[in-house]
């Protein structure tokens, strides 16, 4: 991992880092007038950003060609336009709209971006917080992964015995752990906006907790046990695998099958990974997340390059002496 | 007689002449029911609370009886002679059936034992389901306790830690043995409701017992 | 409260910059002094 010694690559990962913070945030998220009305008859939310195109507008009020879903679906919002005029026909503007249900009419109440690059889709049931999809999701992702790599690593040095795949196998289970906690850590933020407590024990939180105390007995395992190093590593690594082999059970195959209000549990489809081998993703939000697991995998790597490097310096102490 | 047959003939002479293995398990059992028991009288237990108290009572028995197969032998300084005259395969072999066995014990105790206290409340409507489920979380905590009670076998606190390790190993098996414990005790079609429960049970076990077979030498060899 | 409610997105966001900030100058910090260590040997 040459490239980590390289302060001008870590320079441009961290302004890139920035970056995707940012415009995490500042992506403003629009559906389509049916998404507003949906949301407002379902009782979710009265008023909702939606995306369109300003096609004219009077006095009286103005006309805009939905962008979404029904292509073309043109609406008229009435006089409340008022001081919210914006004059170049054509623009297309993220609105933030009023569904009237007993008129089947929509209110203007704001106008939130003008000629926005890029929008999210307004994912069901999600809104705001599908930005979550940028930080949890990766993070949760680059953590299975992780834990892919320290298991790949604890297999190589119980085949080749060779000590520097232990240090790199101990690396990438505590990035993993790390990742992991930074999930879990998200995905409580999200829990709070989403179903109003930071923590409920909700299944998927269960299995996730499960898999961090599973983590940190592998990291305790070595200072527990009364064996030479090279018995002590070798049993730590024979524990790797062993709790590798509960990690898809916990993070991707129970909590599909159990009653939970995270998405993918109890009958709902989950947004990435489900079985009908479709995404319920916008194009503009996947290359996005994509790119955040591309991006978190990288710090990930310098990581777990760091502390593997941090082991080795600390067994050349301990032989120095 | 093969290699295996001999080590588990060993540890059932040894278990039928001091039956401490065995009197552990009832003595939890029991333990654990009276305290059901006394905790509810005259109320009505949900499945899902009998389930619960099942695989509590069949989990922590598990680790009660199952987590002396190693340590045993280091305490009583016969590992080195079973190192002489078997090789890992026999000794893993042999120890996990010895557990499974305990273990299938233990499981049918702790049924008959509901069944017999718990009469009014406790009723399997779908026998082959439950059975099928038993045997399958039987066998994955005979193979996860195995492996990991060779693993502590030389730690510093050997009784305390087999828990420590074992429970969140075995956590997704636990969680789709209660659930399907609990549709077993309400409904006869139950086969039907756990299908994924059963499916997760057994790529559970294929998976806990061929990778403890593989890594028992591992741990074995010295 | 009302102004944490009306602005959670943005100080969401602040607090996500802060943290990778935070892990990140810790990390560059431990990169400098292990490459120091190393260039001892």
């Amino acid at each position: 991992m040459r490239i980590f010694r390289s302060n001008i690559f870590l320079f441009a990962l961290g302004i890139v880092l920035a970056v995707q913070v940012y415009l995490s945030f500042e992506i403003p998220v629009a559906g389509s007038f049916s998404d507003a009305a949906m949301l407002s008859m379902n009782g979710v939310q009265d008023v909702t950003p939606v995306k369109a195109t300003l096609l004219s507008q009077d006095s009286l009020g103005a006309k805009f060609q939905d962008l979404y879903g029904d292509s073309g679906r043109v609406v008229e919002t009435p006089g409340s336009y008022g001081s919210y005029k914006h004059d170049r026909i054509g623009d297309v503007l993220v609105l933030s709209v009023k569904y009237e249900r007993s008129t089947n009419a929509f209110d203007l109440e704001e106008i939130i971006r003008v000629n926005p690059t890029i929008t999210f889709p307004m994912i069901q049931g999600l809104g705001e917080l599908g930005r979550n999809m940028l930080f949890h999701v990766p993070m949760s992702m680059v953590a299975f992964l992780a834990f892919l790599m320290g298991t790949i690593y604890s297999i190589l040095f119980l085949v080749k015995k060779d000590f520097d795949y232990d240090r790199r196998a101990r690396a990438a289970s505590a990035g993993g752990f790390l990742f992991t906690a930074l999930a879990t850590v998200t995905g409580s933020i999200w829990a709070r906006f989403s179903w109003g407590t930071f923590w409920s024990w909700d299944p998927r939180e269960t299995s996730i907790f499960i898999l961090l105390l599973i983590y940190a007995a592998y990291f305790m395992l070595r200072s527990m046990l009364e064996e030479s190093e090279d018995k002590k590593a070798r049993m730590a690594a024979v524990y790797n695998i062993i709790a590798f082999v509960t990690v898809p059970f916990l993070m991707f195959i129970l909590p599909r099958i159990t009653q939970s209000l995270h998405p993918g549990g109890g009958g709902t489809e989950a947004p990435i990974l489900n079985l009908s081998g479709q995404t319920h993703t916008d194009r503009t939000l996947l290359n996005m997340y994509w790119f955040s697991v591309f991006l978190f995998f990288l710090v990930f790597l310098w990581m777990k390059d760091l502390y593997t490097r941090v082991l080795r310096l600390q067994e050349r102490q301990a032989e120095a002496l | 007689m093969s290699s295996w047959q001999a080590v588990l003939r060993k540890d059932m002479r040894v278990e039928f002449r001091t039956r401490y293995g065995v009197s552990a398990v009832v003595m939890f059992l029991l333990v654990t029911v009276a305290v059901i028991l006394y905790s509810t009288p005259g109320e009505q237990l949900q499945p899902s609370i009998l389930s619960a108290f099942l695989w509590i009572a069949l989990f922590f028995g598990a680790m009660t009886g199952l987590s002396r197969s190693f340590v045993s032998e280091e305490e009583r300084g016969t590992a080195l002679m079973l190192r002489l005259y078997a090789n890992g395969e026999s000794v893993f072999i042999g120890k996990l059936v010895y557990n499974l066995l305990l273990m299938i014990l233990l499981a049918i105790s702790a049924v008959l034992f509901f069944e017999f206290f718990f009469t009014r409340d406790f009723h399997i409507r779908d026998w082959p389901a439950f059975a099928v489920q038993l045997i399958l979380g039987a066998i994955g905590i005979a193979a996860v306790s195995t492996i990991l009670s060779a693993l502590i076998s030389r730690a510093s606190q050997k009784g305390a830690l087999l828990p420590i390790l074992a429970l969140p190993v075995l956590m997704p098996l636990v969680i789709a043995t209660t659930d399907a414990t609990r549709i077993a005790l309400e409904v006869s079609t139950a086969f039907q409701n756990t299908q994924g429960d059963l499916l997760i049970l057994f790529s559970f076990d294929v998976a806990m017992v061929l990778v403890s077979y593989v890594l028992f030498d591992v741990i074995w060899r010295d | 409260m009302d102004f944490l409610q009306h602005n959670a997105l943005y100080v969401v966001g602040i607090i996500s910059a802060v943290i990778w900030l935070g892990i990140f100058s810790f990390m560059f910090g431990v990169e400098r002094r292990v490459r120091k260590l190393e260039r001892e040997k």
